[in-house]
């Protein structure tokens, strides 16, 4: 879902840069007590490892039946572990490498970052909040609750993210709305089971491994 | 680290276009989607080897993050003494 340059209006670009960069401030304020406890940067090393992750997941490209490929976003699952915040400031800085390979463009680093970031982090984030405090209700563990809610939110934060993306596209004029936005919400409907697969299963891997990484414990409210 | 390699490992299954190339191209065709216009050259375009260009992306997310992140938790504990 990496928009090139060329593709929106002016207008689109700008005023998705403004959201995002000043989502991206407000995130600074918001990030809350992680990085002001004495030992906080020993979360940094482990910050940067599930940038590299996140980045090399994005390099691998799954098949998806049709004649298409699909690669993990990550917005959600950086959310779970680092908080909805701090996802879209990750998300931007990793655009930002991968722009520099022609991986999405420049000028349209606001709108992917609004897309993948922002739509795919917070609210994949609050939607992964909503299923795990459904699934506090059942007898499944901990780490079942949040990487099957985790599965569902981050699916449907991709879906919801591609509608969005398809809208952008149409309103800078280069695919008309009524093919822009069921093209990629079809497409993406098939590619958001790989994003839910992998995003549920290296959570389950990191309760199983090192749990503490998890930081968003108490504001996913599971138990 | 395993999940890592073993992803690079197993990298580039498709070089089928993803789902908004795919909406782009069958709406406009490929050569279209090759010449937008951008106002820059990306600096790091000229790199053909997809494994050196993963190798070295993965390099720079991981010093960029955590300079980052250093950097926010520097000025945050400086605000709070």
């Amino acid at each position: 879902m990496h928009l090139p340059d060329g593709l929106l209006d002016p207008v689109t670009t700008i005023v998705l840069w403004v959201i995002t960069v000043t989502v991206m401030i407000l995130g600074y304020f918001r990030m809350g007590k992680m990085f002001e406890k004495e030992d906080s940067e020993k979360l940094i090393p482990y910050i940067g490892v599930l940038a590299a992750i996140i980045f090399a997941f994005q390099f691998v490209n799954y098949p998806v039946p049709g004649g298409t490929s699909g690669h993990l976003v990550g917005g959600t699952l950086v959310a779970v572990i680092l908080g909805p915040w701090a996802s879209v400031i990750v998300l931007f800085l990793i655009l930002v490498i991968q722009s520099l390979f022609a991986d999405g463009g420049i000028t349209a680093l606001g709108a992917n970052a609004f897309n993948m970031g922002i739509i795919g982090g917070i609210v994949g984030f609050y939607l992964v909040t909503l299923l795990v405090r459904a699934l506090n209700k059942t007898s499944l563990k901990k780490e079942l609750k949040v990487s099957i809610a985790t599965a569902i939110g981050s699916y449907i934060a991709i879906v919801l993210a591609s509608f969005i993306c398809g809208i952008e596209i149409a309103i800078g004029g280069k695919v008309p709305i009524a093919i822009a936005v069921p093209a990629m919400v079809f497409w993406h409907l098939l590619i958001g089971i790989g994003e839910g697969i992998i995003s549920a299963l290296i959570i389950f891997y990191i309760y199983k491994a090192k749990p503490d990484l998890i930081t968003t414990e108490s504001i996913l409210g599971v138990n | 680290m395993l999940v890592i390699s073993v992803g690079f490992r197993i990298g580039f299954l498709s070089n089928a276009p993803d789902g908004l190339e795919r909406v782009l191209i069958d709406y406009h065709g490929e050569d279209w989607l090759d010449n937008l216009f951008s106002p820059w050259i990306p600096i790091l375009s000229w790199l053909n080897n997809d494994y050196i260009a993963g190798i070295l992306g993965i390099v720079l997310s991981i010093t960029i993050m955590m300079s980052a992140f250093y950097l926010i938790a520097r000025f945050k504990k400086r605000k709070v003494k």
